[in-house]
């Protein structure tokens, strides 16, 4: 079985230049604004089509695109051993594509990926004095209409202002495409920012990481995993491991203008919401310092014990340390209490797993997956991650 | 206060070694290389010696002035430090971030030799046969492959230089107290060997030095050998790339046994008790191995019975991971005996987890 990717279209209109191929049966696009130009080559299809192929088990043919970067190609036996080690459910693929040394790069200087979340504004405000533009997508964490990515559009722009920046707002149907392809975004974020960032293609491209040295577990963007993305003319970074949570929160608070339009949220592209995981663990880093106001006005209740009830959380108890180190630095030791009581709640629970190890060799793990109670596939399709 | 590093040398010893050395604070850093091997004095290799006894005492580490340091080690330096403070409470130091004052070095000529440890274990054989890059010279280092004293170290290295003369591959042999000097600092070697492994590559003035990893990608724990920290340990004339994470232990295994003559020098014993020992955790593990995949090592002593390794338990996550492996592959390879074996050692590591879980919950700690 092959993916073959074909059908490459570059159609300048007047609302912005529409960058496409037919990757399988399914057509993929790309919008970028006025006056940006695209890389033609093959380099942002080759990020777009390789995880599903993995998935697949499919050989991959670009050979019907523009020249994909030697430089590229070269590096993905290194990408498929990462993801093949991460996950049995990858396969090794051939690649074939026609090939050339990276030329000129189509933008110079630095950019960054911004969604004005915390991550993303660290990053922005610590490499400020590298980076020309930032880089905004719509089709990426969530697929918004016209007027709800304008609103997008303007907070993540107010953002920009105030880094001296600008912004490139980018549209695509990537987001629809993984879906299609039962890839998790877990899994596929970091190649759909490669392909983005291979599109336009600057000297620099900087992704802002969601985890520090201390987790380096599986995931779509990684230190590892980022770098190998690039080409012989553009270089992708991988920035901010080495800054905890409240770390990066404390180099955001001395610019509380940023605060207004800081934002998190799981279920709103627009505002946080003040109700999810992360709007409740952002609400609380902020209450921590006394600032959450700025950024949740009109909001009242407990938020360190709304927190808490969502600590089980897959996503959310691996920030708990961190929290906790925040709580410290703001000498808040009643917070410290609630949340170590919090971690000692999720360690008891824990012990379940353990003791079935320890106690019955696993057998409880392996008769729930054999009953199906733990299905292979996450709900949302492949994870990053996956036990043998 | 600081870490000082001073009084550089080069002496030569009454066996006709060269022996580089300086002062790592109250320590006297020391490694020994072969007479005839170019060497210079330079503060690469006893920068990256010290950084982490720096961090651990969290007061700046200062190079005199006859010790410059790369340009690009000196930023290198900044980044390792940011990933080691953080791994700090993962490998139980209080790593903190230090400053370097160093002089920086002139820029200088990068060699063309491309050097790899070899020890004769799996992760040696497997780099030396599957690196990216043409390995031009073996390095075995007494002192860290097999401590200083021990008396086999010479039959290993003959059987190490003799397999590699077949490659036309010499075998540098190398000395060095680098482990105890971590010790005296507080640093156990599963922390430091990293560092170790790249200082004494630059002691040989390597264009390139590659170490071989021990884990695949799916382990990226923090240890002291890690495809982040590895590279980072590189200089303006010698990289450091890391190597082999793309395989299992035992599909390493199977993929050097297929070399001739490999099986009859592998030698993966740290127990200087013999070649292979056939007791330790070591020996245990490779010679199951061996069994699950119809090889045989006359270097190993028979494996007749799976007793001891079913009473073995794994002294932490990355033994436990090697025996989960096995576990695994014997399991497909229908190997029941040797699976037996293998889940009762895993279970004896469970069980050894679970009572510590059960104590922090007791103690109510966080984040052991």
């Amino acid at each position: 079985m092959t993916l073959v990717v074909r059908n490459w279209c570059v159609d300048h209109q007047s609302n912005g230049t529409r960058v496409s191929a037919d990757v399988g049966d399914m057509n993929v696009w790309f919008r970028i604004p006025p006056g940006v130009a695209a890389a033609e080559t093959g380099d942002a299809f080759l990020a777009v089509a390789l995880i599903p192929a993995m998935a697949l088990g499919a050989g991959l043919d670009l050979t019907a695109l523009p020249p994909v970067s030697s430089e590229l190609l070269g590096r993905l036996g290194d990408i498929q051993d990462i993801w093949t080690s991460w996950n049995p459910l990858m396969h090794r693929i051939d690649v074939r594509a026609n090939q050339r040394p990276s030329s000129a790069v189509t933008m110079s200087g630095g950019a960054a990926f911004f969604s004005g979340g915390v991550d993303a504004l660290f990053t922005a405000l610590e490499r400020r004095a590298d980076l020309d533009r930032l880089v905004f997508i719509n089709g990426f964490d969530f697929n918004m209409s016209a007027d709800v990515f304008a609103d997008a559009r303007a907070r993540v722009a107010r953002q920009a202002a105030l880094l001296g920046m600008p912004l490139i707002a980018v549209e695509t149907n990537w987001i629809d495409f993984t879906r299609r392809h039962r890839i998790a975004r877990s899994t596929s974020f970091g190649s759909g920012l490669a392909s983005v960032a291979l599109l336009l293609a600057p000297e620099r491209m900087v992704i802002a990481s969601s985890n520090t040295y201390a987790r380096l577990a599986p995931a779509g963007s990684h230190p590892l995993l980022d770098p190998l993305w690039s080409t012989g003319a553009m270089q992708i970074e991988h920035h901010g491991c080495h800054a905890r949570r409240d770390e990066k929160l404390m180099t955001i608070l001395k610019h509380p203008e940023f605060l207004q339009d800081l934002w998190v949220c799981h279920h709103d592209p627009v505002k946080n919401c003040g109700a999810c995981p992360k709007c409740l663990r952002l609400r609380l880093s902020l209450w921590l310092f006394g600032k959450d106001r700025l950024a949740f006005p009109g909001t009242s209740g407990d938020p360190l014990g709304a927190w808490c009830r969502v600590a089980h959380y897959r996503s959310e108890r691996t920030f708990l340390a961190d929290l906790i180190w925040m709580a410290q630095d703001c000498g808040r030791d009643d917070a410290v209490r609630r949340l170590n009581a919090t971690a000692q709640r999720l360690r008891l629970r824990g012990l379940g797993h353990l003791a079935d190890a320890a106690l019955f060799g696993g057998a409880v793990s392996r008769f729930r997956r054999r009953a199906g109670e733990t299905p292979d596939l996450s709900p949302r399709g492949i994870g990053p991650y996956q036990e043998w | 206060m600081t870490l000082r590093i001073s009084g550089a040398r080069i002496d030569h010893t009454a066996t006709g070694e060269q022996e580089l050395s300086a002062s790592v604070g109250d320590q006297r850093l020391w490694f020994r290389v072969p007479g005839a091997w170019p060497t210079r004095l330079s503060g690469d290799p006893f920068a990256i010696a010290a950084l982490l006894p720096a961090m651990r005492l969290g007061i700046p580490l200062q190079l005199d002035d006859e010790l410059p340091v790369s340009p690009a080690l000196l930023d290198n330096l900044e980044r390792i430090q940011a990933v080691f403070r953080l791994w700090g409470p993962a490998l139980r130091q209080p790593f903190r971030i230090v400053p370097v004052h160093a002089v920086s070095a002139a820029p200088g000529p990068r060699a063309s030799s491309v050097v790899s440890f070899f020890s004769g274990g799996i992760d040696g054989f497997y780099t030396m046969l599957h690196a990216r890059q043409r390995i031009s010279h073996g390095v075995f280092s007494r002192g860290i492959d097999m401590q200083l004293a021990n008396p086999v170290w010479d039959e290993a290295y003959t059987r190490n230089a003799a397999w590699l003369a077949d490659r036309e591959v010499p075998l540098v042999p190398i000395a060095t107290n680098a482990r105890f000097v971590g010790h005296a600092f507080g640093i156990p070697w599963g922390t430091y060997f990293g560092a170790g492994l790249a200082a004494m590559g630059h002691v040989l003035g390597a264009g390139t030095v590659v170490v071989a990893a021990g884990h695949t990608w799916r382990e990226l724990w923090a240890d002291g050998s890690h495809p982040l920290t590895d590279p980072l340990w590189s200089s303006d004339t010698t990289a450091v790339v890391h190597h082999g994470r793309e395989a299992k232990r035992w599909q390493k295994l199977a993929a050097i046994a297929a070399v001739p003559g490999v099986l009859d020098v592998l030698r993966v014993c740290w127990q200087d008790r013999g070649y292979n020992c056939g007791e330790c955790e070591k020996c245990l593990r490779t010679m199951v191995l061996l069994r699950i995949l119809g090889l045989e090592s006359r270097a190993f002593p028979p494996l007749t019975s799976l007793r001891p390794l079913a009473h073995l338990r794994p002294l932490d996550r990355s033994e436990a991971c090697f025996v989960e492996e096995a576990l695994a592959l014997a399991l497909e390879r229908g190997d029941t005996g040797a699976a037996k074996a293998l889940r009762a050692s895993l279970q004896r590591w469970q069980r050894h987890r679970f009572a510590g879980e059960i104590k922090r919950s007791l103690l109510g700690a966080f984040g052991s």
